[in-house]
């Protein structure tokens, strides 16, 4: 890689680097697999580095780069003991005194995987619809159902308040 | 979905407390590059690879019969941990396409190598379908009646597939498909979900049950007794897979501690694996022969070891080079395969205690991904991958 390109790559990957931990710790709730799955992720990224440069939309390209190291891992039952830590599915009493910020991420790892990676694309990544049905390998259709089973799993697992509620003021 | 609330997740998910990166960006470009060149090596690569084997406790507990270790979990004493240094053995693999699978992730593999099975293979109608793949024809695998999607866990010599299907955001149940016909397995009472996680030549199937409860506890459907589940043991556990004397691994809890029980004697509690005193965690995911293969780790969470126990003698051998994954397929000669791991770096199988380098070919990919070896260590079966993309290959490696 020529050093101009090499600079172009560093300084979108420098940029970018906050932003695709926090995709990938709300993916994974552990901050050790997440540095790995970006740390993986950028690596694919430096390989493809040319080719990601003529694409449409680069941020999209990586985050599929990202679900796609995500998915690997959870597929492969390495993170099977992580991910089964936390409780199935079930309402979270919200402690006063939790900040909400700690509340999104405890209530995210209750997700199940697929609802998790759904909520992080579309809401996080902004993906289209269309976008995360194609990271994700799956349908449209799948998409919107997982987008509203997870809203409602988040919902119930946030405690009675609404999601207006949890605005932080 | 009203507009507000697309508004109000999207500011929760961006206010969420997050521990700052740690990367190395040097190291993911001097990775980058070394890929960069293996990629353009060719379709043949043989080269050189290191992995570090510590060996831990294998003195403590030799002698002790299969399947009956003596050893507490957190190993006997002070168990030694020596390192060595293996060398390549300098083969070179050679790569091809699995013909008429399309481009999907293997999942399970027979002992045989004969039937490949994949989750996902075939999209319709807003659902995955999986298949199981013989004699280069890919077959659907029906979904049973009420599930929307499903999960392959394990295929036996004989084409049966066991996994878990799963109905709406909650439901799930363990089945197996075969003869052409996928069937929901029995439901032990009380216990309202389930999955098949492993399947033997004989038809024997082992598994989970869940409660409403959350408890998870370890279940086997005999082929002696078909339409019928019993419990193993009284603990929670979880069974991984079976091997074909009956011989059943996996861990008590999710990973509290790698366990073994026996078919023959399923109403037994089964008995700890050996692990090292500072990692008494674990689980074993894969049984062949003398040989059962998975991971070790820290109490309290933290760090995992691949590891590979010798259930004759009842000593447990790390792979801290393996660090990719953990095994999930060990054949007759103890020879492991991992998780999807850099192609370039040999960290995804292991044959006669050395790294085995499997060659991406021309498929421009970075990651190589074996789920299979054959029982003589010289065909592999598994995924590679670029970015976006996966391709069922077998890999060809004479010694």
């Amino acid at each position: 890689m020529r050093s101009e390109t090499q600079r172009e790559y560093v300084d979108y990957v420098t940029a970018r680097l906050p932003h695709l931990k926090r995709a990938a710790y709300l993916l994974c709730g552990d901050s050790d697999r997440a540095d790995d799955i970006v740390q993986a992720t950028v690596t694919a990224l430096y390989v493809h580095w040319q080719r990601a440069t003529t694409v449409d939309n680069l941020d999209g390209y990586v985050h599929r780069m990202l679900v796609r190291r995500y998915l690997d891992e959870k597929r492969h039952r390495w993170s099977r003991v992580v991910l089964t830590e936390t409780l199935p599915d079930r309402g979270v009493a919200p402690a006063d005194g939790v900040e909400d910020s700690d509340l999104v991420s405890s209530a995210l790892r209750r997700l199940a995987p697929g609802q998790r990676a759904v909520l992080v694309l579309r809401f996080l990544c902004d993906l289209s619809v269309e976008d995360t049905a194609a990271a994700l390998r799956c349908s449209q259709g799948n998409v919107k159902a997982q987008t509203a089973r997870a809203l409602d799993a988040l919902r119930s697992l946030m405690g009675t308040r609404k999601t207006t509620d949890m605005k932080r003021s | 979905m009203f507009d507000d609330e697309y508004t109000q997740v999207r500011e929760l998910l961006h206010a969420a407390e997050v521990p700052p990166p740690r990367i190395d960006l040097g190291q993911a470009i001097a990775a980058g590059r070394r890929r960069r060149r293996a990629r353009h090596a060719g379709w043949v690569a043989g080269a050189t690879a290191l992995v570090v084997v510590a060996v831990a406790g294998g003195a403590a507990v030799a002698g002790t019969p299969r399947g009956a270790p003596t050893a507490a979990p957190g190993g006997v004493g002070a168990a030694h941990s020596a390192t060595a240094t293996a060398t390549s053995d300098g083969g070179a693999c050679i790569v091809q396409a699995l013909p008429g699978l399309g481009n999907h992730m293997v999942d399970a593999v027979d002992p045989s190598g004969s039937y490949v099975t994949s989750s996902q293979a075939i999209e319709r109608s807003g659902a995955a379908y999986p298949v199981v793949w013989h004699d280069g024809t890919a077959v659907e695998i029906p979904l049973p009646n009420g599930a929307d999607a499903a999960q392959i866990n394990a295929v036996n010599v004989h084409g049966a597939v066991v996994g878990m299907a799963s109905h709406g955001p909650h439901g799930m149940f363990a089945f197996v498909y075969r003869n052409g016909t996928t069937t929901a397995l029995a439901k032990l009472p009380g216990y309202t979900l389930s999955s098949a996680d492993g399947i033997n030549a004989t038809g024997d199937i082992v598994g989970n049950a869940f409660n409403d409860q959350g408890d998870e506890i370890p279940v086997i459907w005999p082929a002696a007794a078909p339409g019928t589940v019993h419990r193993l043991g009284t603990a929670a556990g979880t069974p991984y897979a079976i091997a074909d004397d009956g011989t059943i691994v996996g861990s008590r809890g999710d990973g509290d501690a790698p366990w073994v029980w026996n078919a023959s004697n399923g109403t037994a509690a089964g008995l700890p694996l050996t692990t090292p005193a500072d990692q008494p965690k674990g689980q074993a995911l894969a049984v062949r022969g003398d040989w059962a293969a998975g991971w070790v780790g820290e109490a309290g969470g933290g760090h995992l070891t691949s590891a590979r126990w010798n259930l004759r003698t009842g000593a447990v051998q790390l792979f801290p080079g393996l660090f990719s994954g953990p095994p999930r397929g060990v054949n007759a000669r103890g020879d492991l395969v991992t998780g999807p791991g850099e192609a370039s770096s040999g960290n995804t199988a292991v044959r006669g205690g050395t790294a085995l380098l499997l060659a991406v070919g021309p498929y421009r990919a970075d990651i190589a991904s074996a789920s299979w070896i054959s029982d003589d260590g010289t065909t592999l079966i598994g995924t590679v991958k670029d970015g976006n993309t996966d391709t069922p290959v077998r890999w060809h490696c004479p010694r």
